[in-house]
């Protein structure tokens, strides 16, 4: 072994013998060594740490439920979208004049018949969620 | 003695480590004798690691608090926050991470630099780090000279002697180790006093 290594062993073992003495040492004979002033030092470090490891604790909460939410928004509001279009391809398919009315835009070329079909799905999915929201109400 | 204070440890290893939450909780019911054992040894381990002992227990307190290090069920908070400033002390971990960086080898009067840090303590680390345990160690030696009790508490320390080997290499019941410990103690307090003097 090195010499840097047996240093190292030393400091290691010296270490650990403080450890075991300060678990052993009885309550009154601890307080005493270390007195009063260092008793309140020591608390007032523990007092500091734990407020700021709340707050930083408390800022990443915040943070992953910011993300969260935006990541549940997204997903409600493309689940809206395809539901809504599930539901325009069906009213087309048992509407035949409905659906020959578009197919006659289409041709008349008044409009884009795809840019119909997303305003319609769009709000088709607007009336969708506000019905859900009449319903939690 | 189980030192507690792993700072890795695997997935499935969760249910069997103590949560943060738990260890706040240990912090808002600690009690007068465990806070005064909490700087006691931050006191002893400053000047073996060369950090102020408010600095040593303050990095240990938010180590364990933010989870950075964690702990088995069941463990009392002093040994733990213990573990955590004695891996101070050893520094062989911390070493390998602050220390990794790239060598830059000169070649033909231009540096390479490999792609891959070295995985070990940089050079000018290691060198520091031993020249400190050197110092440190003699200055334990020259505070016990003429305390030949201390000289020899300290000396089977080293050789790694515990509890009853120990009384009997000190030819001192219980209560005489422990009066000695206590001057241990104070000798390291007062050398790491003498260390931080502004």
């Amino acid at each position: 072994m090195s010499e840097d290594n047996i240093n190292r062993a030393k400091l290691t073992r010296l270490a650990e013998a403080i450890i075991d003495d300060i678990i052993k040492t009885p309550d009154v004979d601890i307080i005493a060594e270390v007195g009063q002033s260092g008793v309140e030092q020591a608390r007032t470090i523990l007092f500091q740490v734990k407020a700021a490891a709340s707050r930083r604790l408390l800022a990443q909460a915040k943070h992953e439920l910011e993300a969260w939410r935006a990541a549940q928004t997204s997903r409600t509001h493309s689940l809206d979208h395809a539901a809504a279009r599930d539901r325009f391809e069906k009213v087309r398919s048992v509407d035949p004049a409905f659906n020959r009315k578009m197919m006659m835009a289409a041709r008349n070329e008044k409009e884009s018949t795809d840019r119909d079909k997303d305003g319609l799905i769009e709000d088709l999915a607007d009336l969708q969620r506000l019905d859900e929201q009449d319903t939690l109400e | 003695m189980q030192i507690e204070g792993d700072e890795t440890h695997s997935p499935s290893d969760d249910d069997a480590r103590l949560p943060v939450a738990d260890v706040f909780d240990l912090v808002d019911a600690i009690s007068e004798s465990d806070t005064a054992r909490l700087m006691a040894a931050a006191r002893g381990f400053s000047r073996l690691c060369g950090i102020d002992a408010d600095d040593l227990l303050q990095e240990a307190l938010t180590r364990a608090l933010e989870g950075r290090r964690t702990c088995g069920r069941g463990t009392a908070l002093v040994p733990f926050i213990c573990g955590i400033m004695k891996s101070f002390v050893s520094q062989e971990n911390e070493a390998r991470k602050e220390g990794l960086r790239p060598t830059v080898v000169v070649r033909n009067g231009e540096p390479i630099v490999p792609e891959v840090p070295s995985d070990g303590p940089s050079p000018e680390r290691a060198t520091i780090s031993a020249i400190d345990e050197r110092v440190v160690l003699a200055e334990i030696d020259a505070g016990a000279s003429g305390d030949e009790k201390l000289q020899l508490l300290i000396e089977g320390i080293y050789d790694g002697m515990r509890g009853a080997e120990l009384r009997e290499f000190l030819g001192v019941d219980e209560k005489g180790l422990a009066t000695i410990r206590t001057r241990l103690r104070r000798l390291l307090k007062d050398t790491c006093a003498n260390e931080f003097a502004p």
